[in-house]
């Protein structure tokens, strides 16, 4: 794992987010999110269960307007793009879903086409072989005539990956791509993204709660807490960081500043209230 | 003061449900639009037909719908045909049965039985489906793909039910009069040629067209509704299943609230004012 922050000096960054707002009635997720994106690095935003950390991968592929604030992508802004603008900036980047969110009607091979077939107008055998090459990459070959549902979890995070990658993206955003997998199986998709960097020489956003695999992929973490950016850094710069809440949040303690449960002063003095 | 707040609690109930009535009446016609745009767009490219989508919506629409079709049409034929018999025969016109039964089935029982059926059948599997598309995240994922919801789901859906719910009305207009006449020839020991004369003269070009009016209508009903519950599911699967419901609660009373207008709309134009058609 390259130190970050040494690294990046000097460069520009694939995605720079400004001043991020965004709430969901009288509830701010986002207040004043700032942070850079660095070509070639995968950089994961971690933060508790709620913490709009979803929301954030909805702004950046555009299905979702932020309240106020810029997503600038190689300098220009992909907030308020026109359809046609849209589209084209979907070309550029690959989405993995959490629940993987392939499409149960299609077998594996259509999911992985669908992509190519909607924004290409490449020959049917093209599209055949580029979905069997794309398959490999995950490790599934010959796996296109399956149903979605003949696979397991893993194997169906795997395609949505294949899926992702399918228009060969700059730019790939997972979202919790480890939740619900067992420790091996969560390895191999870390490694899979991992791979992809090296590879395809793709930028990656990851947004997960796990810390243990966001340290173990990303080359810089962001950690988001109520709304604003906590600390940022490469792992080793976050593993020793003093913030409180950072802290908590990696030791996983009940106690600290953030509440997680109510205190035994404050239970005691609701009952004394009565 | 108990009385006023019973007043501002269900004027505020009342005022609630009208707002939601509106924000969804304005929804279901904004969907109505862009599906259309979405056929049109899909004609324009030459591909209305043309991809697996459509076809395969026509076959679970109409092809897995003809036996409950059938059924129900062929004993509501029988029914017809049971319940005028006695009532026509005091009047000693038996002969006239064919005619009932084929008015009867074509301008109204036909078109209305075979979209309440489709309705329960076909639409809540509509709801069901997209709504836990919506669920899994997979219309979100096809949204980041580029592609358009309305134009990817709602398009070849709307357009199989605009084919096949007139095609499933005729059929059930055939196996019902069929229904009666195996009942009349059967039991009631009429002429087979009496009773289809009978229903070929009482027909008139009007009843086919009210008949074509009404299924096509129906079937945009069914289509619209069963794809805008789906489409606006939020959570989890238990909100799919509140969603198929609705839709085929909202479905069925405004098929029959359309029905009502579509007759009395024929009825004054063409009865009563004898608007010429043709």
């Amino acid at each position: 794992m390259s130190n970050a922050t040494a690294e990046s000096a000097g460069r520009e960054p694939v995605i720079r987010i400004e001043n991020l707002e965004k709430r969901f009635g009288d509830r701010p997720v986002y207040d004043a999110v700032s942070f850079d994106v660095m070509e070639r690095e995968i950089t994961a935003v971690i933060g508790l269960s709620g913490e709009g950390k979803s929301t954030l991968l909805r702004i950046l592929s555009g299905t979702m307007k932020p309240d106020a604030g810029r997503v600038l992508v190689r300098g220009k802004d992909i907030t308020g793009l026109s359809p046609d603008g849209l589209r084209d900036w979907q070309k550029r980047f690959g989405m993995l879903f959490q629940g993987s969110a392939l499409f149960h009607s299609m077998t594996v091979g259509e999911n992985v086409a669908l992509p190519i077939l909607e924004h290409t107008e490449l020959d049917r055998n093209v599209v055949d072989l580029m979905v069997k090459l794309k398959l490999e990459m995950v490790g599934l070959w010959g796996f296109e005539n399956f149903r979605p549902s003949q696979l397991s979890g893993g194997m169906q995070k795997r395609v949505a990956l294949a899926r992702a990658i399918a228009l060969d993206p700059e730019l790939i955003f997972c979202d919790e791509p480890t939740a619900g997998l067992d420790p091996i199986v969560a390895s191999v998709i870390v490694k899979l993204i991992m791979d992809l960097r090296e590879k395809l020489r793709i930028t990656a956003v990851v947004v997960t709660h796990d810390v243990e695999y966001a340290f173990r992929m990303a080359d810089r973490v962001i950690m988001l807490y109520r709304g604003r950016v906590v600390v940022s850094g490469s792992p080793e710069e976050l593993r020793n960081h003093p913030d409180p809440v950072l802290q908590q949040f990696l030791s996983g303690s009940p106690e600290g500043p953030i509440p997680m449960r109510r205190s035994g002063e404050e239970f005691l003095a609701d009952l004394l209230k009565q | 003061m108990p009385d006023s707040r019973i007043l501002t609690r269900s004027l505020g109930l009342i005022g609630r449900n009208g707002i939601a009535l509106l924000r969804h009446t304005s929804s279901v016609w904004w969907l109505l639009m862009e599906t259309l745009r979405w056929v049109l767009h899909r004609a324009r490219r030459r591909r209305l037909l043309g991809d697996g989508a459509i076809l395969r919506q026509m076959e679970e629409i109409g092809l897995r719908s003809l036996p409950i079709i059938a059924l129900i049409a062929l004993l509501i034929g029988v029914i017809l045909a049971m319940q005028t018999f006695f009532q026509m025969k005091r009047l000693g016109a038996e002969s006239l049965i064919g005619g009932m039964v084929a008015v009867a089935l074509t301008r109204e029982l036909a078109p209305l039985l075979t979209a309440l059926v489709v309705a329960g059948r076909v639409g809540a599997a509509f709801t069901a489906e997209i709504g836990s598309m919506k669920v899994t995240e997979e219309v979100l994922a096809l949204e980041t793909i580029g592609i358009n919801p309305v134009g990817f789901l709602v398009a070849p859906r709307f357009l199989a039910m605009t084919i096949m719910l007139p095609a499933l009305t005729v059929f059930a207009v055939v196996l019902g009069i069929m229904g009666g006449w195996a009942l009349g020839a059967g039991n009631f020991g009429m002429s087979t040629g009496g009773y289809f004369d009978s229903a070929r003269d009482s027909l008139v070009l009007k009843d086919f067209v009210s008949a074509g009016v009404k299924s096509v209508v129906f079937g945009w009903i069914i289509a619209l509704m069963a794809c805008y519950r789906g489409l606006i599911v939020e959570g989890g699967p238990e909100e799919v299943g509140r969603g198929t419901m609705e839709a085929v609660v909202s479905s069925m009373v405004l098929i029959v609230v359309a029905d009502f207008f579509i007759t009395g709309l024929f009825y004054y134009s063409f009865y009563l004012f004898k608007v010429p058609i043709l």
